[in-house]
């Protein structure tokens, strides 16, 4: 063992697109990455790194916080998010029981008295 | 002094990772924080936590749930956390939260956890959400490994962050059902495979975004997480500019 380690650690890279470097920062989920891909379109980024980001097909494409679509010509320096699905519960792909389809006719009906009142039990 | 009224929706595994750290935090407060500019209990405020949850506690669930006896989990939890933390006000709500009831138990200035597992309740409560002057929400979820945590903003009748269903479809045109529509069959096959350290993952990242937005310095709306790749990735979520200017919001 020689030295402190943390001496001759390299330093993390920033976050974002380095300025000037001609790329666009492409997130998915905990992913991210900076790609020459400006020139692209939306749709051509997202069928080339749908596999290597798990992108959804159901992912809406944000680019600089604003929805794009799939013919969005990504530019410099340009922030693309393929906006991953929120977490239900430890999901199985592929599993039936991932998804129980809707019924809207099953909504509950109201209960008339309890819109201004609050309810819940004191425990202390 | 004013209260600061803290809904948790939801006792199941992150709820019951999130609950007891919660409740000690709003207690003693942190040792490292001072009165500040902060927003809740920091700057001396008292809390009264309420818990909402239909469901019953079930065996099977014992390796990501703790509860010291069987019963309803909002009731249970509460009794169990009400005797831990003798002065922090606490009560239970024994239903399941719905677009029928979302008014009566998220109120005006309401700080909100919601840590549910399926996309209706989290519709239901942020569109709730949005009809309120002044409301937190941080929703948490997650799948086996990985998962994410919103956190809406709204302040004096605004959205400082996006509500949850906005760049989410899955949350704005729900397939699921809430529990509080499902039947007894249905919910027994609602036993998917869990994680207790993915549960306390999400857990914590609701409480760090509640942090940070109590002492005024939330920088994002949105993060994700993966506990296999030791990952986070947090991303702002700032209402859309007006067109013809108006600056988004803080986050």
């Amino acid at each position: 063992m020689t030295g402190n380690p943390l001496e001759s650690a390299a330093p993390l890279k920033a976050r974002g697109a380095p300025e000037g470097s001609g790329a666009v920062r492409v997130i998915c989920g905990v992913h991210a990455l900076d790609t020459r891909v400006a020139g692209r379109t939306v749709g051509d980024v997202r069928a080339a790194l749908s596999q290597a980001l798990n992108i959804s097909p159901e992912a809406i494409a944000v680019v600089d916080g604003v929805e794009a679509g799939a013919d969005h010509v990504l530019r410099a320096g340009e922030q693309v998010e393929f906006v991953r699905l929120a977490g239900e519960k430890g999901l199985v792909p592929g599993s039936p029981f991932n998804r129980i389809p809707i019924r809207r006719d099953q909504h509950p009906p109201r209960k008339p008295g309890t819109g201004n009142r609050e309810p819940g039990t004191e425990v202390r | 002094m004013s209260v600061m009224e803290i809904k948790v929706i939801g006792v199941g595994g992150i709820g019951c990772a999130l609950l007891p750290h919660l409740c000690r935090y709003l207690s003693h407060g942190s040792s490292s924080t001072g009165p500040g500019d902060g927003n809740g209990a920091a700057a001396g405020r008292r809390a009264r936590v309420t818990l909402v949850d239909g469901d019953a506690f079930e065996a099977r669930n014992a390796a990501r749930q703790a509860f010291p006896a069987a019963g309803n989990k909002a009731q249970v939890k509460a009794a169990e956390l009400a005797r831990e933390f003798a002065a922090l006000s606490l009560r239970a709500v024994p239903e399941f939260i719905h677009a029928g009831n979302a008014a009566a138990l998220v109120r005006p200035g309401d700080v909100v956890f919601l840590a549910v597992d399926n996309h209706s309740t989290r519709k239901a409560v942020s569109d709730h959400c949005r009809t309120l002057r002044d409301a937190v929400l941080i929703s948490g979820g997650n799948e086996l490994t990985d998962g994410n945590v919103q956190v809406y903003v709204r302040r004096a009748g605004e959205d400082v962050t996006l509500p949850l269903t906005r760049f989410h479809p899955e949350i704005a045109d729900p397939s699921d059902r809430s529990p509080a529509e499902m039947s007894c069959d249905e919910l027994a096959r609602e036993g998917a495979p869990q994680l207790l350290f993915t549960n306390l993952a999400v857990a914590s990242a609701m409480l760090n975004a509640f942090y940070a937005w109590e002492q005024g310095a939330l920088a994002y709306g949105e993060v994700y997480l993966d506990i296999v790749q030791a990952r986070a990735n947090p991303v702002p979520r700032p209402p859309a500019r007006a067109p013809g200017g108006g600056a988004p919001g803080a986050v």
